[in-house]
Order: structure tokens, then sequence, then C-alpha cells
């Protein structure tokens, strides 16, 4: 029997039984389906949050609090606060940034008049401006003086503004953050998002204003800076003078001793492909495993078929078809039936993954819509291979047959 | 003229668990090239069983099968799977077509395991047909034929691989009398015009009287081996 032969039989057999063939498949269309569509979005978002981290360029330093675990995650409430305006100062008199921020976050309700709203507050300083560019619509920013002066004036972002003043001009006006009054000097431009964070909404004040008056507390929760040099020197050089003015005694570089921790972008970006990578392959287990339960469907339905052209089978052999001949018979139907389910299945998950991108673009803007050839590929061979391996058992079974047997078989 | 079969000694028991059921015991008889043989007996006698021993369908558990003189007792299911494609060609009670499909297709399945080219499978395939006087229905489904059509189509789809022997298990059981009349002509005909060998089972003498020899068959072993002298031939002509 040749393999034009088989594969006539094969599909001449399987139309026969087309309602079944259909939803026999549908296991794998449904695996294979999933596994592109994972792999699509994995793939698109870590492209998304790469330039997110891309956008901030690569001259970035990162320090945080961190209670010696590497991969201390963005600055929370439960992760010890270290870091002070003094270390600020110090690190600010090393020369080595173009621009250091300080920042503080906490949410308050914010309001004006009867308006009252829930709106992230930072505390910054007016080194924010350098290292994340940003356009002021009007008024203008904090300046050093409302730093040192405690002065309670406050920058909104754009919908924050909107959302309390309406079409009034919110310059010069005063709003309640908590119990403390503020006056408005400036309106962010439109930002969009950062870090999944809707910059719009947020406002910002002075730094040891938001320390002393609004917050409570001594300590700040992040330092951005941007250097004027080489970035890994310029880490180096951070932990050195951190160590100092904490009274760290580390010359082993032990970052489980430090009590802050320093990144760089490319940090981030490893990071975060480290994280894409591990969230592709949870992703794709789950989709391997509905296609492992695809093909047990699919071994069930061939020993259903095995069993019910027991006679057909008997009368293949009589005419003397081989035990081979009849196990590659039944193996390349269960071939064709998962690999008609994966080109269904292909089909499926890119124009699931292209309307995925679409609504995402919804949300949050560029998000880029990619076809994963490389999962494609991975899907054909996949949807191959569970037929052969899913095929073998009920393939053996036919071929085993004793042909006397077969054909009394009722 | 050269044996065609010779069988020596030959005994078949099945072996179900602890359950030894002897089928057939001892038998020995030859056949030449070019005879019509009836095995005739009771069911339960065992003529089946020889049959499908013979066809390389089963195999016999002691005793020497020289088939044109070769033996073939301990050949493997594989060359006994060629022996089936090459050497023979059956005709079974329940026809055994594939359901739903072309008559021309049950003609043309031993043709696509012997790896008989696609364009000379479908001449063949209509040749065959024709010799059963079946061409008018080529392109019929299996399931819309009579049952004398049916077996006349399994006739033909043992035909085409040009066997030196077919064996017909029962052909006419299934069958009305007219019907099993033309089925046992057609077999009369192959069997005087082409010299094809031919081996029946059947447990009815009407039948049997179409062939040139009666072995009778009963508990497993030879009881008569006879010429059939009053030979029927049948009321149809082609």
């Amino acid at each position: 029997m040749n393999y034009k032969d088989l594969f006539y039989t094969a599909t001449e057999s399987l139309g026969r039984n087309k309602s079944r063939s259909i939803l026999t498949i549908l296991g794998i269309v449904i695996g294979i389906a999933a596994v592109i569509l994972m792999l699509a979005i994995g793939q698109s978002a870590q492209g998304f949050i790469l330039g997110e981290v891309a956008d901030l360029g690569s001259d970035f330093v990162f320090v945080e609090p961190s209670s010696g675990d590497p991969n201390s995650g963005p600055p929370s409430p439960f992760v010890q606060q270290t870091l002070d305006l003094d270390d600020v100062e110090a690190l600010k008199e090393s020369g080595i940034f173009t621009a250091l921020s300080a920042t503080l976050v906490s949410s308050y309700p914010v309001s004006h008049e009867q308006e009252s709203k829930f709106a992230q507050i930072a505390g910054v300083d007016p080194d924010y401006l350098l290292a994340f560019p940003t356009d002021i619509d009007s008024g203008r920013f904090i300046d050093s003086t409302d730093v040192t002066s405690y002065g309670k004036v406050a920058v909104l972002g754009k919908t924050i503004a909107e959302d309390l003043f309406g079409d009034q001009d919110p310059i010069g006006m005063k709003i309640k953050i908590k119990k403390t009054s503020f006056r408005v000097i400036g309106v962010f431009a439109e930002q969009g998002t950062r870090f999944f964070q809707n910059l719009d909404q947020r406002i910002a004040i002075p730094v040891t204003t938001a320390q002393r008056d609004l917050f409570g507390v001594d300590y700040i929760n992040f330092l951005v800076g941007r250097v004027k040099d080489d970035v890994e020197l310029a880490k180096d050089e951070v932990k050195y003078i951190l160590r100092d003015t904490h009274n760290i005694d580390n010359p082993t570089g032990d970052v489980s001793k430090d009590v802050f921790f320093v990144s760089s972008q490319s940090d981030a970006v490893e990071t975060i492909g480290v994280i894409g990578s591990v969230l592709t392959i949870f992703l794709s287990s789950i989709a391997a495993i509905s296609l492992v339960v695809g093909g047990i469907g699919i071994m069930n339905i061939m020993l259903v078929s095995v069993t019910e052209r027991t006679r057909e089978i008997g009368l293949r052999k009589a005419v003397g078809a081989t035990a081979e001949e009849i196990s590659r018979q039944f193996l390349v139907e269960a071939v064709l039936l998962t690999s008609l389910g994966g080109i269904i299945g292909i089909i499926f998950g890119v124009l699931l993954s292209a309307i995925a991108a679409y609504l995402i673009r919804q949300f949050v803007g560029t998000w880029d819509f990619i076809i994963p050839f490389s999962a494609i590929g991975l899907a054909a061979v996949v949807s191959t291979m569970v037929g052969l391996v899913f095929g073998f058992y009920p393939a053996r079974r036919a071929s085993r047959l004793d042909p006397i047997e077969a054909l009394r078989y009722e | 003229m050269a044996h065609l079969i010779q069988v020596e000694n030959i005994s078949k028991e099945y072996i179900n668990g602890d359950v030894i059921t002897p089928v057939l015991h001892e038998v020995s008889f030859s056949i030449q090239e070019g005879e019509f043989v009836a095995l005739m007996g009771p069911s339960g006698s065992g003529k089946s069983t020889l049959m499908h021993c013979l066809g390389f369908l089963d195999r016999f558990s002691s005793g020497s099968y020289l088939f044109r003189e070769r033996d073939v007792t301990l050949i493997s299911d594989t060359e006994r799977a060629l022996m089936r494609r090459e050497e023979v060609g059956f005709v079974f009670q329940s026809f055994f077509l594939l359901p739903k499909s072309r008559v021309i297709d049950n003609v043309i399945l031993p043709m696509v395991y012997a790896r008989i080219s696609q364009k000379k499978r479908e001449q063949i395939a209509r040749q065959a047909l024709d010799s059963v006087g079946l061409s008018h229905r080529v392109q019929h489904l299996s399931n819309q034929l009579s049952g004398g059509e049916r077996q006349r189509v399994a006739i033909a789809r043992a035909l085409v691989n040009n066997p030196k022997m077919i064996f017909a298990d029962e052909p006419t059981g299934n069958l009305d009398t007219k019907s099993g009349e033309i089925v046992l002509k057609i077999l009369q005909d192959l069997n005087e015009e082409k010299g094809t060998t031919i081996i029946m089972v059947t447990h009815e003498l009407e039948a049997a009287q179409f062939a040139k020899r009666i072995i009778r068959v009963r508990d497993g072993g030879v009881l008569g081996d006879e010429k059939v002298i009053d030979r029927r031939k049948g009321a149809f002509h082609k």
C-alpha cells in the first residue's frame, strides 16, 4: 500500500464519520489554539513591558530599599524603608548623576469644593522633570524653594485636574489632600502610563512636604537617577556611598548585607526576560495539558473505530493486507485527525490573538500583534506527534487482530 | 498434473485457556490445479476451519501443508498475508463488502495492497465486474445492491489479482435459490473457462453438485472423497 493509497483510504474512512471526526479533533483544535494564543500574548506582553523600560533610557539607575533579597520587587509598604533624604544628598554630592529624583508615593483622598477623588500623591523634587522628562501644560513645576520651604504646592495630572476642576483653570486654586490645603501651581501634559501606573491621575507635591505634613515619615520610597558615564561603574559607586552613609561593613559586596538594592535598565530588561520565559513556560504547560487531553480523546475514538471496523480489518487482511499495513492505515488516520486539528487550531489561535491584541490595544494604547511563527511551527509538529503517540496503541491493536476472529466479529 | 495443494496428517485444535477443542484430526488429501472441489459437511464438521487453514487465514496445529510443492506449514504471518494477496481469493457467506462505498472501490481493494498502478486498477476492476455481469452497477454503493449482486461483487473482488485458487465459504448461504445458482454458475464458468481452482465450503448437496469433486468432512475427518458424476449446470447462462 503506497502513501497515496494510505492517505486516500484514511480520508475516506474519516469522511464516513464526519461529525464524529470533527468532534474528535475539537480537543486538539482548542489545545493548539490555546498554545498559539498564550505564546502570542506572552510575546506581545514581553515586548510591551520591554518597551516601557526602554522608554526610560539606558542611563537609568534605580535605588530601592531592600531586605537583602536580590529579587526585590517594586517599592512596597512591606519592605522596611531604609532610604532617606540624607542618602539623596550624599549621592548628589558624588557627582555621578546628571539628575537624581527621590520619590515617596501613597494614595489619599483629594478634594476641591464638592469634588472628591482618591489620587496617588507623589512626593518629588525638581530633578523629577530631569529624570522623567515631562511637559507641563500650564503653570510651573515644583522648584527647589518649594522643597526647602516645605511648600504646600501641587502639580496635577491631566485627568485628576479635569476630574476636580472640569473646565475651570486650576492654577492658583486650593485643593485638600487629606486635611491639608495645597495650592495648585501647575498641570502636567498628558503622560499616559509608566509601569502600568496612570500618571494622569497623579498629583506631585514637594517631597519634604509629603514627608513632614502628609505622610508623617522621614524616609523615601525610591530613587531614580540618570548616570553621567558608565552605568555599571555608577551602580558600584552608589553601593559604596550608601554603605558608607548606612555604616554597613561589606567589603565583599554581599547584597544580602545591604539594606538597599541598586539596579539599572539592563537589569530590569533581564528580569523581565526571565519573568516572561517563566510565564511562557507556565502558560504553555497548561496548553500542553489540554493537548494531552485532546490526544487521549483521539486515542479513545480510534479504539472505538478499531472495534467498529473489526470486520473491515478482517476483510482487508483476507485480501492480503499485512499487519504493518493495517497498523499504518490507522496511524495515518490518527495523524490526519490531529494535524487537521492542528491546522484549524493554528487558524483559530492566530485569529484569537489578533482579536486579543485589538482588545488590549483599547486599554493600553500601544500593543503589538505578533504572529508567533515559532509557536505555529511548534503547533504543527506537536499536533502530528500527538497523532503518532496516541494513534500508536489503537493501530497496534488493529494490526494484531486475527483475520478469522475479525471476520466473525459481530 | 502437479499438486496444487497437498496436506498430510494435518490437525487443528483451538486452545482456550485450559480447554483444548480438537477440530481437525489427521486429515490428508491433495488437490490438483484446475479442480472444483466442494468441502461438504454439517456445521461443526471442521470444513470452514480446513478452508481457512488452506487459504492462509489460519494455520494448522500439526501436519504438513505443501502449496505448489512449497512447504508453507511454518511461514510467518506476513508471508501468509502475501500468499493471500498473490495466490488466493476469497468469497464469504456474508459478502464482507466495505460499508457505504462504491462497488468499484470494493473490487479495487485487493489491488491497493498488491500495489497495482492506479491506472490499471480501474480497468481490471471493470473487466472483473463485467465477467460477473455487473457492468451496470460499477458506481453504485455496496448497500444499494441485492444479496446476489453483492456476492457477485465479492467474486469480482476475489478475481482481480489473478489468483491460482478461489476459496468460497458457503457462498450461497445467504442467498435465495435463484441468486445462489447464478453465483454457483459463475464459479463453475470461472473454473472451466479460466482454469481457476475452486474450493467451496458448503453444507448443501445441491450446491456441492456444481463442483467436480466432493470431499465429505465430518467430525474433523474426511469421510468420503468422490467425483461428481451427475454434475449440475445452472439454468442461468450468460
